[in-house]
């Protein structure tokens, strides 16, 4: 019992510094960042309508929009539970459907600004779901590691396949007859 | 759960426990062996925390700055958008592209 109780009040001295921390400094300062982010977003949105008129993209703009000025007001508290087990009907999965297509026929441009609020969804996301995240951690830092040498492998293979046609294109030139 | 403060939360519980069983004589003992051996742990982790601190601050402040510039740059442009003679500024910022 002497033995569990050092153990427990050492957790305590230890990780509750880190522990208020996180909670009343870093997390506030990264949604902070992120809140920065989607009002970057948003204006640049504003701005490509404004030069460009988005004359064929009006409907992704307004989606878009509508979707960072959400994504702000619940900035603070959207967390993977309320990803889990939030069960939206009919009407809001075939309205989400429907926004995705829109937006994937929109300039790249436009994809390229909805890239950007869906990732800083994600890391909101993340950032209010500590007691997840932190120990699934090494598993998710594993999977990166995974898909980074998975996608340097396959650069590396396409590296090797252009040099392999270069090869072939050169090698072709040089036995041109004269 | 999702939170973490369940972790927490337990182990404050299972402290206060434990402190609830011992007796005094048990709970000094272990005070004392504890601030013996490991209360030197106590100034590396001010001196992370204290760094940890200064450094998010610093990072707040930097991109505060680079909002702030962005943020006049986006009126200013907005504003020359309308305007037929160019605009000047107090702030030297990056042109948008």
């Amino acid at each position: 019992m002497k033995t569990a109780l050092m153990v427990c009040l050492m957790l305590v001295a230890i990780g509750l510094p880190f522990w208020i921390l996180y909670w009343e400094m870093f997390r506030p300062v990264c949604l902070t960042r992120l809140r920065y982010q989607l009002f970057k977003a948003r204006d640049d949105l504003r701005i490509l309508a404004l030069r460009n008129g988005l004359a064929d993209s009006k409907q992704a703009y307004r989606i878009i929009e509508g979707r960072c000025n959400a994504l702000i007001r619940v900035l603070d508290y959207i967390d993977i539970q309320s990803v889990c087990t939030s069960q939206p009907d009919q009407r809001i999965k075939l309205e989400v459907q429907r926004d995705a297509l829109i937006i994937a026929e929109s300039p790249p441009a436009v994809r390229a600004i909805w890239d950007d609020v869906f990732r800083v969804a994600q890391g909101a996301i993340v950032l209010n779901s500590p007691g997840l995240v932190l120990p699934l951690l090494p598993i998710v830092l594993l999977f990166q590691v995974c898909v980074l040498w998975f996608n340097r492998a396959r650069r590396g293979a396409l590296a090797v396949q252009a040099r392999v046609w270069a090869a072939v294109y050169l090698g072709g030139e040089r036995l041109q007859p004269a | 759960m999702v939170t973490g403060n369940f972790g927490v939360f337990t182990v404050l519980t299972i402290a206060a426990l434990l402190i609830y069983k011992l007796s005094a004589a048990d709970i000094k003992e272990v005070l004392t062996s504890l601030i013996k051996s490991w209360g030197w742990l106590g100034y590396p982790v001010a001196i992370l925390t204290a760094l940890g601190s200064w450094r998010i601050l610093m990072w707040r402040e930097g991109f505060y700055k680079a909002e702030m510039d962005r943020i006049v740059a986006v009126k200013n442009q907005a504003i020359q958008e309308r305007l037929e003679l160019p605009l000047q500024s107090s702030v030297r910022v990056k042109k948008l592209e």
